[in-house]
């Protein structure tokens, strides 16, 4: 009995904790964002609260925010749809066709997943350079594909496998090319995997920092992150409310997504890791 | 008999062919020409010659490269047990029937799912000389009399980025934890109090051996990352003060960023190599073979 | 629709040499027949019904559909399951778990792009056909074992298949269902009139539903025919074994010649084998042969003049109506079932054969 309480105080302590852990940064960043001045925790009472540096930076046409945010937001839901396409393809080929070293393939592309960027970002640039595609939405959507291609692969096989063979069958029989087997039955029934890919690959593209910032020049196809990361002041001091009530507005679309979809991308990262 | 395991065979390289050729141009090409190149002088500008081994020779007598190499180990030494070690601890929590699970669930993750580019921004305010909260909160706690120079210091620097980076991925290790927590049976628990253990006992002999593989995965996940280390130690620190917080990856690109593609590639093919052990060795541990058949 | 199969063989190859799952099948199959294949786990009936509706492809010989030629390998023909027209139930059901029932139905007419009338008219003529026209909103994960499979033959007629393949599909239910269903899906064969392939390795099923029975074994044909054929004539040990229950009696024994008649020796008695065996007896290649005598037709203290011998029972299993005894003999044992009455263990009993109905075989490796 008072172990039983002991535990329970403990982990209302933990939670607690936890909460003020993973929080008190993002609260920090809102309190700034709506202050008029970055130090008002020393001047505690002195500073009014209004709107002012949320109007600033979306109303100001030199700091392209609205540029970097639309952007981001394309190349990461090009990325994001792309990766599911190729990736469901591969991981359907891997769990039902006769594909003679299949296994090497997906071992092959773990190891893949395990490179660092930087070992490509040279080569890409002077790739990217030679074919004339340095700031556009193309230097970056392809990389991340290919870039995040591993773990979605890696999740959807783990979806697919779990598919009776049997059903595959079913629909050859009713008629289905290999391409209505996928399109009406595989994706379909995979659904939540489907949907869990598409988030982490829309999430990961979009928080993705050194090959947009070594692949873009100017607001043409700079993403948030970059943008976000480049921003200084115009006078030597750090416009500190402009830049977190930019970054306010930069992390809402993947803050919405992991609060609403939070079990598809708890899902989502476990069967990418841990098998599935 | 030939034609029938022929056409089977050419199906189903139709359905994985645009996955290999993504990897094949945009990350095995670049790691290899990655290769190629850094046995070149390749400068911007100037002729690009083949020098052999020149680039690494030099990057042997590189202190800079030697500091690069000093940081990013020690960085994976200090935030990985903390990451994995916090990590444990909030998913023991999650594990049990807390209230508002979801909620939990859903503030765990937002500091993963946030850009590490923002959440550096963030951290160089945090770590402020004048008006940061984390001086703010060290001179209201006690904990230091005066503001700490954080971001201007080699330790504070430091520090400030295995903090920011703590924040940012203890989320990723509590969720995977998380899982292997959750697979453990029920019955395993009601066994050993059945058996009169106390919580301590249980947590030792029961979930310790089973999460031991998850463990691992989380540990190696987490050394692979955390050895590629690129976007917060540009933003919140630049590498600096005086590149002692300069990572091989930022090393690196100053080099790219110079146009000096040359030395950068040797420097990253050294990261490269690096990794590709390390991944061999997590794919050896991992247990993935039931996979896919 | 008829169906031939020539020489068919299926070879499967993995990392661990290659497997012939189907071995030189030859095989007619008539417009309208129920066939059945049966056979023990492994022997290649799935194969065999995989390779007619065009799963997999034949790594040598032939299948004909009627007078088209549907897969051949030396021929390089291959039509695909789409343009067979066969339909099939497998023994998992494999309904669509994302769609309802309606359109489980409906997918293959879907498909095919069938005009939304017909599509449901169509559903909802075969529904009512199989009493599942009130479960048509429902999703595949809210049935029960029994209605899934009724989905699932309803979506293979839908479409009014040329052939009708049906892969084990009484197996995951329960007995009682399985004996009721197994009635329904023979009326429902004959209403069709559709020919069909139905595979399973319950000899009672087959010998329920098939016109024609096939028994395989590793891959082959061993034997074709009625199931009467198939208990009367076995053509060899394993056969005689599997058709029937509880199996056949087999044991070893050697033949004499006496007088014109040949003899066997069980215990001590010689036992007289029927003259119109002779044929099969001389075609043996050595006088030591296996003897089968069903249970039912060992008789047990006959009334009449027969000879008999002297059998200990060494247990008694009631079946109802009738008794299952196991009885030594020498160093023989048997099986025999008999009208219920007082048995003792260990009584010992007068057993008599009914020579007619003794079965001969080759001994085999
Ligand atoms: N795709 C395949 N690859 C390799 N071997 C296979 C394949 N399919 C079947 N086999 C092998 O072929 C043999 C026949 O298999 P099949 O599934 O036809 O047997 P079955 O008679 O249907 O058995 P069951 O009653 O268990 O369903 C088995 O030994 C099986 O292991
Ligand atoms: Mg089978």
């Amino acid at each position: 009995m008072i172990e039983e309480k002991f535990k329970s105080v403990i982990i209302w302590i933990g939670c607690v904790l936890l909460v003020v852990f993973c929080l008190t940064p993002f609260l920090y960043m809102i309190l700034i964002s709506l202050s008029s001045s970055p130090d008002f925790l020393t001047k505690l009472g002195q500073i009014e609260f209004s709107f002012k540096n949320y109007y600033s930076v979306l109303s100001s046409k030199s700091l392209h925010f609205i540029d970097y945010l639309r952007n981001s937001l394309i190349i990461s839901a090009a990325s994001a749809f792309f990766c599911v396409i190729i990736a469901g393809l591969g991981a359907y080929s891997i769990t039902r066709l006769a594909l003679p070293g299949k296994m090497l393939i997906l071992f092959f592309v773990l190891a893949v997943s395990m490179f660092p960027q930087i070992s490509l970002v040279g080569y890409l640039f002077k790739f990217m350079s030679s074919i004339g595609w340095i700031n556009t939405y193309f230097a970056l959507i392809f990389p991340y594909v290919a870039w995040i291609l591993p773990l979605s692969l890696w999740i959807l096989v783990s979806y697919f496998a779990q598919i009776p063979r049997d059903l595959d069958k079913a629909a050859l029989i009713d008629g289905c090319t290999g391409w209505q087997i996928l399109r009406k039955v595989i994706f379909p029934v995979a659904a939540p995997g489907i949907f869990s890919v598409s988030l982490l690959s829309f999430i990961f593209a979009f928080n993705e920092f050194m090959f947009a910032l070594m692949l873009t020049i100017d607001y043409h196809s700079r993403t948030i992150p970059v943008g976000i990361a480049l921003f200084q002041g115009l006078h030597g001091e750090i416009p500190w409310g402009n830049i977190m009530a930019g970054s306010a507005i930069a992390v809402i679309p993947v803050v919405l997504l992991t609060i609403i979809f939070q079990s598809y991308i708890i899902q989502g990262l476990t069967r990418g890791s841990i098998k599935g | 008999m030939e034609y029938h395991t022929f056409s089977e065979l050419r199906e189903s390289y139709a359905f994985i062919l645009p996955l290999m050729i993504f990897i094949l141009i945009f990350v095995l090409l670049p790691v290899l020409g990655t290769f190629i190149n850094s046995f070149f002088r390749d400068i911007s500008f100037m002729q690009r010659k083949f020098i052999l081994f020149e680039n690494y020779k030099q990057l042997f007598n590189d202190s800079d490269f030697y500091g690069a190499i000093r940081f990013t180990i020690l960085f994976i030494l200090v935030s990985v047990p903390l990451e994995i070690i916090l990590g444990l601890i909030f998913a023991l929590i999650l594990n049990e029937a807390v209230p508002f699970r979801g909620f939990l669930r859903a503030c765990v993750l937002l500091p993963w799912a946030i850009p590490s580019a923002i959440s550096g921004r963030l951290w160089e305010l945090i770590f402020n000389y004048n008006y940061g909260l984390a001086n703010f909160l060290c001179i209201k706690l006690g904990i230091s009399t005066g503001p700490i120079n954080w971001l201007g210091s080699s330790l504070g620097a430091f520090l400030g980025i295995v903090i920011a980076d703590v924040w940012k991925t203890t989320p990723f290790v509590t969720i995977i934890l998380l899982a292997g927590l959750s697979s453990i049976p029920i019955e395993l628990y009601s066994q050993a109090k059945v058996d009169g253990s106390n919580f301590l006992q249980r947590f030792h002999k029961v979930t310790m051996p089973l999460l031991k593989p998850v463990l691992i995965v989380a540990l190696l996940f987490r050394t692979i990352d955390a050895l590629r280390i690129f976007d917060l130690v540009y933003v919140l620190t630049h590498g600096g003060p005086g590149g002692a917080t300069t990572s091989l990856s930022l090393y690196s690109y100053r080099y790219f960023l110079a146009g000096d593609f040359g030395y950068g590639s040797a420097i990253s093919v050294v990261l490269f190599v690096i990794a590709f052990i390390l991944s061999v060795v997590y794919i050896k541990l991992g247990r993935f073979a039931e996979l896919g058949t | 629709m008829n169906l031939r199969l020539v020489e068919l063989t299926k070879r499967f190859f993995s990392k661990h040499g290659s497997i012939l799952a189907v071995n030189d099948v030859n095989l007619e199959i008539d417009s309208g027949e129920f066939f059945v294949l049966l056979g023990p786990s492994g022997c290649g009936k799935s194969t065999m019904l995989n390779l007619i509706a065009g799963l997999e492809k034949p790594t040598r010989g032939e299948i004909w559909f009627d007078e088209t030629l549907v897969a051949s390998a030396s021929r390089r023909v291959f039509l695909p399951p789409k343009e067979r027209n066969v339909a099939m139930v497998f023994q998992s059901y494999a309904l669509y778990p994302h769609l309802t029932v309606f359109e489980n139905i409906a997918f293959p007419l879907r498909i095919r792009r069938t005009k939304e009338q017909l599509i449901k008219e169509s559903v909802q003529r075969v529904a009512s056909m199989l009493a599942i026209s009130e479960l048509l909103d429902r999703k595949p994960a809210g049935l029960s074992g029994g209605q899934r499979q009724r989905v699932a033959i309803a979506r293979a007629i839908v479409r009014k298949p040329n052939i009708f393949l049906l892969d084990e599909p009484l197996s995951n239910l329960d007995a009682q269902l399985r004996a009721s269903t197994r009635g329904e899906l023979k009326n429902l064969q004959r209403n069709l009139g559709v020919t069909t392939i139905y595979v399973t390795h319950d000899q009672i099923e087959a010998m329920g539903l098939g016109d024609r029975i096939a028994v395989l074994k590793d891959g082959r044909i061993v034997q074709i025919g009625t199931p009467d054929e198939l208990y009367e004539n076995p053509v060899n040990p394993f056969v005689a074994k599997f058709i029937g229950s509880p199996p056949m009696n087999l044991f070893k024994a050697s033949i004499n010649y006496d007088k014109g008649s040949f003899f066997i020796t069980v215990g001590n008695k010689k036992i007289k084998l029927p003259d119109n065996k002779a044929e099969r007896i001389m075609s043996l290649k050595s006088k030591d042969c296996l003897i089968g005598i069903r249970p039912e037709h060992i008789y047990i203290n006959p009334s009449g003049a027969e000879e008999t011998l002297k059998g200990k029972i060494t247990s008694i299993e009631p079946l109802g109506k009738d008794v299952l005894l196991h009885i030594s003999i020498g160093e023989n044992k048997f099986t025999a079932i008999t009208p219920k009455m007082r048995f003792e263990e260990y009584e010992i009993v007068n057993v008599g054969f009914d020579p007619e109905r003794i079965h001969v075989f080759e001994i085999q490796d």
